[in-house]
Formats: C-alpha cells, sequence, structure tokens
C-alpha cells in the first residue's frame, strides 16, 4: 500500500524562508554546543564513555526480550503494573481504560516523546479528559496548537514575544515579555493542576530491569510533580528504553544531561520503582509503566539498523546537524526530527510515508561525532536512501538522470564526450556567463565551466602522458 | 493485554536469531576506563567538599559548612527571621527534628510544621503554601554538586520540591566523588524512591535564557553537618 508521504519537502522550504526561526537555531544550537564542549573538556574519558555506552545498549538490545521479561517481574515485585502496547492505538487504549476506571477527569504530563509519538493528548481530550503539558517549553507549544521543534527545547523556534502574547490571548493576563514574568504566569497556572490533578503521565529515560524502577531527568520538577502528586501515575516507556541494571546507569547518566543540555548532570534525576502510597502515605497509589513497541520489534529485523534502538534522545544530534540549523525540527513533520529523526520516520511510519526524509542529510558524519551512543546515523541514511531507490519510492526524475549518468558512466568514450559538452555549448553563451541550474542559480550564479576542463589539468598537474 | 505481551516477545525473539553485524567499540578488559574515573577522583574528604561547592555554586545552588546543629539551627533561624518566614516545612529525618527544636528554641514564633503529621491531600495543599523546608540528604554528589534524597528515610519528598527554599542538611562524612561512587553505595531498594538534587528547578525554555524556579525551588541551600 502507497501512503501518503510526509510533506519534507514543503515544510522545508518554509522554514529555509524563516529568518526568525533561523536565528533562534542557530543561537540555541550553538550555545547548547559550546556547555556541552565545556563539560567534555574535563572528562578525559568521555570517548571511552561513549563507547561503554554503545556497549551496553548493543548487549542490551541484542537481548531484549530476556530484560524486559526481567524487568516486568521486578516491577511486579514492586507493585507496578506493566502493560504491553503493540501500537499507538493500544498504548491509547490502555491509558484511556486506566482512566476511565479510576474516574479521571484531569492528567497532567511532564515532557515525553514517546506520548507525542502515539498521539496520546489527542486521544486523551477527545475523551473530555482535561490535559497539561507542564514541562515550560511544552505547555507553551501545546497552547500554541502545535508540535515540538527540538527534543530537549520544544519552544525553540519562539521568541519570547511569541510567547508574552500567546499568554496574553489565552490568559487574559497585561502582556509581557519579560522571561521571568512568562515563567511566574505558566507556574502559577501549572502548580493548582498539579495539587488537584487525577492521573499523572509521564515518560522514561531509562528503565532498570535489574531493580524494576525508571529513571527520570529533569530540570524543572515537573516531572517529579506529575509523578508524585496524582494518585495515579502513568509511565509510557518505548521497549528501547531497557538498560540491565542500576551499575550500568552511571554511564548514561554522565552522558544525556552532557549531550542533551551541557549539564554536568540533570537538576533532578527521579527514580520511581513502587507507588510510594503505602510506604509513605503520599503520592500514587498505582503506578502503571505502558511498554511500547510500536514499530520498534520490526526495526530489531535489520541487523544493520538495530543501533538506532541505542538512541537515549539526547538531541546532540540536532544541535550538531548542519540541515537542522538550517530547518529546525517542524520541517521534518514528524514528532522525531534531526539526524535521529531521519532514521525514524522510515523506519517507524514505513518508507513510503518516510520516503523524504533520509534526504534532509549531508552525509557530514557530525551526528556521529558527538553521539552518546556511537550510533552510525550516516550508515543507516545511506542504508534507508539505498531501500528507498530499491522500492521505487524515489523521485522519477532523479531515478532517470542517474540511470543516464550510471550508462555514460561504464561507455568511457561516450562519458568523455558528453561530458565536454557543456564546455563546448557553454561558447554560445554571452561571455562569463554560466549555465542556468534549476534552484542553483535562482538568487546566484554558476561560475563557467573551466575552458581546459578537469581531465586535462589532471593529467597535466600530475605529469602523466596519458591521452586525456 | 496478554496477548500484546506475547506478540511483542515473540516479534523480539524471532527478529533476534539473525545475528548483529554492528561491532562492539570498547575491549575492557584491562578496565581503563575504570582506572582512568578513579584517577580523575579527589584524593580526600576535604577536597571533596571544596568540590563539591564549586560544583554546587556552579548550578547556582549554595553551601555552607557548619560545626554543629546548633549552628545550622542559628543560620537558619536568621534567615526565616530576615525575610520574615514564620513557617518551616520538614521532612521525617530525626536529623531535621532535632534542628527545628533548635530552631524553634532559637526563635519561639517560627511555626514547625511535620511534613509527615498530614494525610497525603492535607499534606501536599499544607506543604504548598510553607515557603522554606529543611529536608536531611544521605549522600553528597562531589563531581556535580549534587545531594541524594532517599525518600524512604525522609518519609516523605513534598518539603523537597513544593517550598521556594529549601535547606538540606548532609553529614560530613556522606560523600561520594561522582555518580559512578554513589552507585557502589546505593541499594536496589533505596533506588526504588530516590531523587538525586543538583541546585536549585531552572528552565531555558524561553529564548534559552536561564530563570531559576521553574516549578520547584527558587533557592536550594546544601549545609554539611561535621559533627
Amino acid at each position: 500500500m502507497k501512503a501518503t508521504p510526509l510533506k519534507t519537502k514543503k515544510y522545508a522550504k518554509k522554514a529555509v524562508k524563516d529568518q526568525e526561526l533561523k536565528k533562534a537555531l542557530l543561537s540555541a544550537t550553538a550555545s547548547t554546543v559550546e556547555s556541552r564542549q565545556k563539560i567534555i573538556n574535563e572528562i578525559p574519558y568521555w570517548e571511552q564513555l561513549r563507547q561503554k555506552a554503545h556497549d551496553i545498549k548493543k548487549q542490551t538490545i541484542e537481548n531484549l526480550d530476556k530484560y524486559l521479561e526481567q524487568f516486568e517481574s521486578n516491577c511486579s515485585k514492586n507493585g507496578i503494573q506493566i502493560h504491553w502496547a503493540q501500537n499507538s492505538e493500544d498504548a491509547q487504549n490502555i491509558i484511556l481504560r486506566l482512566a476511565e476506571e479510576n474516574n479521571v477527569r484531569t492528567v497532567v504530563k511532564s515532557k515525553s516523546l514517546t506520548t507525542e509519538e502515539i498521539g496520546l493528548n489527542k486521544a486523551l481530550l477527545d475523551n473530555n479528559i482535561q490535559t497539561f503539558e507542564t514541562d515550560l517549553g511544552e505547555f507553551i507549544v501545546q497552547l500554541m496548537g502545535q508540535i515540538p521543534s527540538h527534543l530537549i527545547i520544544p519552544a525553540l523556534h519562539l521568541t519570547r514575544k511569541d510567547i508574552g502574547k500567546l499568554f496574553s490571548e489565552k490568559f487574559g493576563c497585561e502582556y509581557t515579555e519579560e522571561p521571568t514574568e512568562l515563567l511566574d504566569i505558566a507556574r502559577t497556572k501549572l502548580r493548582e493542576l498539579f495539587l488537584t490533578a487525577d492521573m499523572g503521565i509521564s515518560g522514561a529515560n531509562f528503565g532498570i530491569a535489574d531493580t524494576g524502577c525508571i529513571c527520570i531527568l529533569e530540570n524543572e520538577a515537573n516531572a517529579h510533580f506529575v509523578t508524585s502528586l496524582p494518585r495515579i501515575h502513568v509511565a509510557v516507556m518505548g521497549i528501547e528504553k531497557i538498560i540491565p541494571s542500576l551499575d550500568t546507569l552511571p554511564y548514561f547518566l554522565k552522558l544525556l544531561p552532557t549531550n542533551a543540555t551541557g549539564q554536568k548532570i540533570s537538576t533532578y534525576v527521579n527514580f520511581i520503582g513502587e507507588p510510594s502510597k503505602d510506604k509513605l502515605s503520599e503520592g500514587p497509589e498505582q503506578i502503571h509503566i505502558v511498554l511500547l513497541d510500536n514499530g520498534r520489534s520490526r526495526i530489531l529485523q535489520e541487523p544493520s539498523l538495530r543501533q538506532t534502538l541505542f538512541c537515549i534522545r539526547c538531541g546532540a544530534c540536532l544541535n550538531s546537524c548542519p540541515v537542522y540549523q538550517q530547518i529546525g525540527g517542524h520541517a521534518y513533520g514528524w514528532v522525531y526530527m534531526g539526524p535521529i529523526g531521519i532514521n525514524l520516520i522510515p523506519l517507524y511510519l514505513g518508507l513510503s510515508v518516510g520516503r523524504y526524509s533520509p534526504s534532509l542529510c549531508s552525509l557530514c558524519r557530525a551526528c556521529q561525532e558527538v553521539c552518546s551512543t556511537n550510533i552510525d546515523l550516516t550508515e543507516n541514511v545511506l542504508e534507508l536512501r539505498n531501500r528507498i531507490v530499491r522500492t521505487g519510492y524515489n523521485n522519477k526524475f532523479e531515478q532517470l538522470g542517474l540511470s543516464l549518468w550510471a550508462f555514460f558512466a561504464r561507455h568511457p568514450l561516450l562519458y568523455r564526450i558528453s561530458s565536454s559538452m557543456p564546455r563546448i555549448l557553454q561558447r554560445l553563451l554571452p561571455k562569463g556567463m554560466g549555465f542556468p541550474a534549476p534552484g542553483y542559480t535562482r538568487k546566484r550564479s554558476l561560475p563557467p565551466f573551466d575552458k581546459k576542463g578537469f581531465r586535462k589539468r589532471f593529467y597535466k598537474l600530475t605529469n602523466n602522458k596519458r591521452e586525456y | 493485554m496478554s496477548n500484546g505481551r506475547e506478540t511483542i516477545l515473540s516479534n523480539i525473539k524471532n527478529a533476534l536469531k539473525t545475528a548483529s553485524q554492528i561491532p562492539d567499540l570498547y575491549n575492557d578488559e584491562e578496565q581503563q576506563l575504570t582506572k582512568k574515573i578513579i584517577a580523575n577522583r579527589p584524593k580526600t574528604t576535604e577536597q571533596l567538599w571544596k568540590r563539591f561547592k564549586k560544583e554546587l555554586q556552579e548550578v547556582d545552588g549554595e553551601f555552607e559548612l557548619f560545626e554543629n546543629g546548633d549552628k545550622i539551627a542559628g543560620h537558619i533561624a536568621d534567615f526565616l527571621k530576615e525575610n520574615n518566614y514564620k513557617q518551616l516545612s520538614i521532612s521525617g529525618d530525626e536529623i531535621c527534628q532535632q534542628v527545628a527544636e533548635k530552631i524553634k528554641a532559637a526563635d519561639g514564633d517560627i511555626e514547625i510544621v511535620q511534613a509527615t503529621s498530614f494525610s497525603d491531600e492535607d499534606r501536599k495543599s499544607n506543604l504548598a503554601t510553607i515557603a522554606v523546608s529543611l529536608v536531611a540528604a544521605h549522600w553528597a554528589v562531589a563531581e556535580t554538586g549534587s545531594v541524594v534524597v532517599v525518600y524512604e528515610q525522609s518519609q516523605t519528598s513534598y518539603p523537597h520540591f513544593l517550598a521556594e527554599t529549601v535547606f538540606a542538611i548532609v553529614n560530613y562524612e556522606k560523600i561520594t566523588a561522582d555518580i559512578f561512587e554513589l552507585f557502589e553505595n546505593i541499594g536496589p531498594e533505596q533506588a526504588k524512591n530516590m531523587v538525586i538534587i543538583s541546585g536549585p528547578s531552572r528552565t531555558a525554555d524561553i529564548e534559552k535564557i536561564l530563570i531559576l524556579g521553574a516549578h520547584g525551588p527558587h533557592r536550594f541551600i546544601v549545609t554539611a553537618l561535621s559533627e
């Protein structure tokens, strides 16, 4: 079945024209890259840390069934209920059923890409359950009716003026663009919701198999409130977020904040391993963890692409990517973006829907150099492009052009004659003028071809007497 | 939902029958990474606290070292008086109760609110109105300026997050060099309900401008007790 592809080209073209967006992207990514580098300079074993994390994730993913069963068993012993969701619909239904059974009217959420992936907010709102994002950036983006534009900084594309105008419109408060005042407005609104919400929904950065607990990193303290104040806590976790043991966690606790936000450690690292109501007489009576597949086991079937599941969603690849820096997150058309996004989109949504995503890559490999778990994202992109061509989802004109080139490349004499044609034909153009090239010459000119040509110059330079 | 479980596990098992083409990257036979981590650690407790202070201050936290509980109590009592606060919430740790009694003795106007004396609903609504709290931290981590709170020992997590200003007392001896050493001391039971805190809550979600006191405390003051 041919599904409609994401409108990647359209979104990217629109984003490239947005100068404000470009300014915000360059400033935000540059400052995170700088903070990150400052911390890395203090860690003499940084590269080994990344290699170690890669191997831990590899060992985990290659024994994923065993670790998931161990995690489930230990969580159950701790009084946490595990649910398995094959896809978004399953996950939504599980959460809606829990909400119905427990008479839930209001939900507070902490930042979770996995819940974005399954479209949870819409499902809850469609079922008349009031749902509020509580991470400041997510709260702003939700009010705007948008999706995040960065894995870690959701409202990166918005200015303080945009946010001031939004708060003034939505809350009827006096316009301000002072960040501390904007935060105070959001804090006051959300504090009340934290104290009265029936259910808290979070993601999970790590699920620890040998302990049966989850770990959530954050800076704002909203995740703590979401997981500790309402009477029910539901965590939605991709099955690849498992790590084997508590003693493997420190490697990731060093890598994730450094790479994500340029911090030595996140302000809060929350550990949740049992409902606290019985022991502390406060907090959730029930904790539920929804283990989400949604295409992940399909990725496992691809030995060459399996390493995509090593990702810990630090977002460092976005900050280092020259393409992301130009177009931002919305241009990718889905919740995952940047170098990891162009890998995940065709894998999760299918080659047909994500056929254009792997094109958003310059193959510079900057992403691999920063990746927390050393994923070879570029190699994966090449593999995905290859598959897209083989399945016939690529552009037909492009395919025709490459087929023609391949034909000439296999016939050296024809290739030599045809490659000299532009040089000869340009004599027909006014002096100093180059050929028009679609797209490229709209705002700049293509320089004329050299009169001698590359081959002649090359053989002269290398003193090769062979005929050019 | 057992069908979902069986299908997912079966899919994974089938997928893993095909060997991976991904190479291992790190050869840890000589435990070089462990050696480098250990080599990077300060050697004495004094050096560890020096590092702790520097790191905590870098993340906008505050640090004071006191000889005994009387001095901590005096310090907090002065803070409450200077800022005209009349209430102090405390966690269930014994050290907090001891220091709170001394604060009360120093200033009879201060109302000490024991978090664990309330039922859940009352606990969160009452503690949300109290601006200052006193809690115990059970470990400190020098490399990151962090403290670790094990809720089972505190019997609550609310005063650590709901107050605007949080004072955390930690024993001078309970410091580890880094996050690796910390987890050599943390058992699975403790890890079920705990938090690692590094400074006051923060956000940079508006134009990457750092603002303290996002949803949690604006100020986070660690007081080490050397006695």
